[in-house]
């Protein structure tokens, strides 16, 4: 029976194209693996809550200085500190943390944009709570147990059958990934096989799919590791190399978006690709321009400059997303690192992003305006923001099934 | 007259027909009325007290007057002597059920269905223990023994068990023993490797398995990173001194014994908790997730009172270093108010041993321990019933773990619950466990759990790795490399004993090992039309693949994902 799947699927056969890559063989049955209809997203989620007020800092608020007396990233005119020390000046009122450098051009080509005092309504300041409820993108625990994006997933149909439409950075797929779309879990390409000599590889996987296909709670997951086994074999990944002059650090983040850079220039049909990075929790010794955040900083600063420039080509369909479950507390704590806070801010890097604004609607840092008094309010719910990309972006309409119980506000931050 | 060699002979034949008849006749009934044996066995087995009566009443009361009451022959002749046989084959289906029950229980599983086999040899133990009694009452008691809920019992106690074995692998590991003073001149080479081995070892070799679980819970519930800062040299003694130590003791122990815990106190910050500058870390997840939960109703407020009490519950760094102390000069003095209570100024270290007992006296306190038990040991959405009832337990014997766990264990609602997703840690020592492997827990072991998502003591955020089968089912691939790599021996210092378990094998062909093997590490055989079609694609396997193959396939099945 022909239905208009295999109808186009025959219909793209047709329009297999171009330049061949030489590092990799084009895949010849495109249908397989068609190419997303939107941008491909990449969200990094920052685990432990990652301080808003350092990465994008007020530094027009005199309430910052006195709330960090230790810990404030200094003005950009500030003389008194190194200029490797000082915040770049982002528009005059805020300004981007020094080890953020690598992401400045972006800025300036209105590619970089953020989003300032934005989060989600939960009050707990509970890590797990916040990421629990973002991820799952609801405000209640008692909503659908899926994740956002696996609900993302799940209400779009982008004809893709490629194992590797979701992927996920790491040992483990994020809960925003949770859905009946099964995502795949992986850190390194070069690693992702069988041990052993072809032949025998090749009898092992026939008889894992063979035992798989029946069973009802792991069959899928089976059939995805199967079908993402032999896809990768397909690619001569050991070889990959990122274009010219772009170098990631050798870090777990600078790797696992090298994977993502390879994946996307492979064309397997990747479009969501999820990574996390922990370390955010700085409730001591925090440090200012320098110290322990700024060299978390530091990485991925680096690592999505250089993942930014090696796709370059692309960025017009990429959106790149980086997100905290909450922010931190106004006034550093006696550790002189920061407890935790409420209110966040969230990164979008893209050719589709109205960059080189800082967007969100900032009400100083004075008590009356922050949240019980102590922590930056919330004045742009994260939802909006996904919303508008999957919308927009993604070309999805259906944000009902994504965000249930919430009507989405688009906030003009993507083109 | 002497006894001739016709005598002698004669008895043996008579042995010989006898040992032959007996279980001739028991196999008789199993093959004529198969549900009725069955039925049998399931009242042995429920209980054996029961059944014994009703024989010995049936004997005395009934088979002995019969037998010996010689009427004349007749009608009643004729009944008396049917009523006979009558009564002997009652007694013998019983029989044909306890050599069923003995059969199951010889062959170590819970299989339904008793084949003619697993009866044979169950009415030839049976014999035995007629005919040799001593001998034979030892085989059958011990057998019977084996039933669940001694098994229970004696894992509840595991100070009986003797652990000679485990404890041997693991008593060349010094940094395990050492006092933090001592363990903070360990080299980190030194110390990981133990800590992390330690935890494999146990849960490979240990017969307190009951007891490794329970640790393993707790060290989740009350979890620590050794990748931040000194933790890992605090780790071992936190591991020894609290999570061990009352790992099987008391709540009120163990919430204590973790409070004073340096190794808890340096990773969630307490050091750094001062009067004049609050650090909210440790008495946020103290209460979060230690003691009562998110939804338990405390406030921000909360919150911060309690890092109030508890400042000035830090680490020593100088000449008593790594210890526990209460250092006054950090300690904010002032009158707080915890979950509640009010506490007087200048109550000292007795602030934060108020906000311990606040804690326990908290409504929230049992059902939070009771909804994490339950749904680390029963299922993902823990029944609510249970919960209620294992919370009550936790309540009414305060806080008494053994309690609760036998509560939980006892419920109907874990005979019933559906299998859990193995965990890394489950599904690698289950493994090496049922295939008696011989490992040291070295460095491939512990990157394998790594590969699989579960580094031993570095998940890096005070919840502990997770419990649902969510969170781990999506990363399968590790799991079938680590199968074959075991099945191939080709994990340094870790070795299957391939001697051992070539008799698992039902016959010499691939569905004979796969069957084999699926029966051993699975308890039951995989479906037929999948064995099948697996023999078709492995005909021309190589005689000496067959076992590694049979073997890796097996671990790497849907099926041994579960527990």
């Amino acid at each position: 029976m022909i239905t208009r799947r295999t109808f186009l699927q025959s219909a793209l056969a047709g329009l297999s194209c171009s330049v061949f890559p030489g590092w990799m063989p084009r895949l010849a049955f495109t249908p397989q693996n068609a190419a997303p209809r939107g941008d491909v997203l990449v969200c990094l989620f920052l685990r432990g809550a990652a301080d808003a007020l350092n990465i994008v800092v007020p530094y027009g608020e005199a309430e910052y200085y006195r709330q960090r007396p230790t810990i404030a990233v200094a003005r950009p005119d500030d003389g008194r500190f190194d200029s490797s020390l000082r915040a770049m000046d982002l528009d005059g009122f805020f300004g981007l943390h020094p080890a953020l450098a690598p992401l400045l051009p972006a800025w300036q080509q209105k590619e970089l944009a953020f989003v300032h005092a934005c989060g989600a309504p939960d009050e707990s300041r509970s890590h797990f709570q916040a990421m629990e409820l973002m991820e799952r993108g609801v405000e209640a625990v008692s909503g659908p147990a899926s994740g956002w994006l696996g609900r993302h997933l799940a209400s779009l149909d982008t004809q893709n059958n490629s194992p590797l439409r979701a992927l996920s950075i790491g040992e483990r797929v994020p809960r925003m990934l949770h859905g009946n779309v099964p995502a795949m879990a992986l850190r390194s390409i070069a690693d992702f096989h069988l041990k052993g000599n072809g032949a025998a590889t090749l009898e092992m996987q026939r008889a894992l799919a063979r035992l798989y296909a029946d069973d009802a709670l792991l069959g899928a997951n089976g059939r995805e590791t199967l079908d993402t086994l032999a896809l990768i074999a397909k690619l001569n990944a050991t070889q990959y190399t990122p274009r010219r002059g772009v170098q990631y650090p050798d870090s777990e983040l600078g790797m696992g978006l090298k994977q993502i850079a390879a994946l996307l220039k492979a064309e397997v049909g990747l479009e969501i690709a999820c990574v996390d990075v922990g370390g955010w929790d700085t409730h001591v010794a925090q440090g200012g321009g320098e110290g322990a955040m700024a060299e978390l900083l530091r990485d991925v600063g680096a690592s999505l400059a250089a993942f930014y420039a090696d796709v370059r080509a692309d960025s017009g369909k990429l959106s790149i997303v980086v997100m905290s479950e909450f922010g931190r507390r106004v006034q550093e704590n006696g550790g002189l690192g920061t407890d935790h806070g409420h209110g966040s801010v969230m990164w979008l890097l893209g050719g589709g992003m109205r960059g080189g604004r800082v967007h969100g609607e900032w009400n100083g840092l004075q008590p009356e305006a922050l949240f019980e008094g102590i922590d930056l309010a919330v004045t742009t719910d994260y939802r909006n923001v996904l919303g508008e990309i999957l919308f927009k972006r993604l070309g999805n309409p259906n944000l009902d099934a994504v965000f249930p119980n919430y009507r989405v506000t688009m906030r003009g931050v993507t083109r | 007259m002497g006894i001739g060699i016709g005598d002698i002979t004669a008895v043996f034949v008579t042995l010989a027909a006898v040992g032959v008849v007996f279980p001739g006749l028991l196999l008789t009934w199993l093959l004529l009325l198969p549900a009725t044996v069955e039925r049998a066995r399931e009242r042995v087995t429920r209980t054996p007290w029961q059944v014994f009566f009703l024989g010995a009443i049936a004997l005395l009361g009934m088979g002995m007057p019969l037998t010996l009451l010689n009427a004349a022959a007749g009608p009643l002749q004729f009944i008396r002597i049917l009523s006979v046989f009558v009564l002997l084959a009652l007694m013998s289906i019983g029989a044909a059920g306890v050599a069923a029950m003995m059969g199951e229980r010889l062959r170590g599983q819970g299989v339904n269905v008793t084949t003619p086999g697993a009866l044979v040899r169950g009415a030839v133990a049976l014999e035995f223990a007629m005919v040799f009694p001593f001998v034979g009452w030892f085989i059958v008691l011990r057998v019977n023994e084996i039933g669940r809920d001694a098994w229970l019992e004696e894992q509840l106690a595991p100070e009986t068990l003797d652990d000679w074995e485990c404890d041997s692998r693991t008593r060349g590991m010094d940094t395990l023993w050492m006092d933090a003073d001592l363990a903070l001149n360990v080299r980190t080479e030194g110390i990981k490797p133990e800590l992390q081995g330690a935890r494999v070892l146990r849960a490979v070799y240990s017969k307190r398995q009951l007891y490794e679980n329970v640790v393993e819970f707790w060290s989740d519930h009350f979890s620590i990173s050794i990748d931040k800062f000194d933790c890992l040299w605090l780790k071992g003694v936190d591991d020894r001194e609290v999570i061990r130590k009352h790992a099987f003791g008391n709540f009120a122990d163990l919430l204590w014994a973790s409070m004073h815990s340096p190794a808890m106190l340096h990773y969630l910050d307490n050091q750094d908790n001062f009067a004049h500058a609050p650090n909210e870390n440790y008495a946020r997840e103290l209460l979060e997730l230690h003691s009562l939960g998110v939804d338990a109703g405390y406030t921000q407020r909360d919150v911060r009172e309690t890092a109030r009490a508890l400042t000035g519950w830090t680490v020593n760094q100088g000449w008593r270093r790594g210890r526990f102390e209460f250092n006054a000069a950090q300690h904010d003095a002032g009158a707080k108010t915890i979950l509640g209570a009010a506490l007087a100024a200048g109550g000292g270290e007795r602030d934060g041993e108020q906000v311990f007992h606040a804690i326990l006296a908290h409504p929230a306190l049992p059902r939070f321990i009771a909804r994490k038990l339950t749904r680390r040991f029963v299922a993902d959405a823990p029944p609510p019933a249970l919960v209620e009832r294992v919370a009550q337990t936790f309540t009414q014997t305060r806080g008494d773990i053994k309690a609760v766990l036998r509560a939980m264990f006892d419920a109907d609602e874990f005979r019933n619950a559906p299998p859990k997703y193995k965990r890394p840690l489950d599904f690698v020592a289950g493994a090496l466990r049922q295939l008696d492997a011989e490992t040291n827990a070295g460095a491939p072991i512990q990157d394998a759990l790594t590969r699989m998502g579960q580094p031993l003591f570095q998940w890096t955020t005070p919840d502990g790795f997770p419990d649902t089968t969510n969170a781990w089912k999506n990363n399968l691939l590790p799991r079938w490399q680590f199968a074959l790599a075991l099945a191939t021996n080709e994990l340094q210092g870790t070795r299957v004993a391939w001697e051992n378990l070539a008799h698992v094998a039902n016959d010499a062909s691939f569905v004979g090992a796969l069957q084999g093997f699926s029966t051993r590490l699975l308890g039951f055989e995989l479906p037929k039309d999948v064995a099948d079609e697996l023999q078709a694609q492995w005909r021309n396997l190589d005689t000496d693949l067959i076992l590694p193959s049979a073997l890796a396939l097996v671990l790497a099945s849907p099926q041994y994902q579960w527990k």
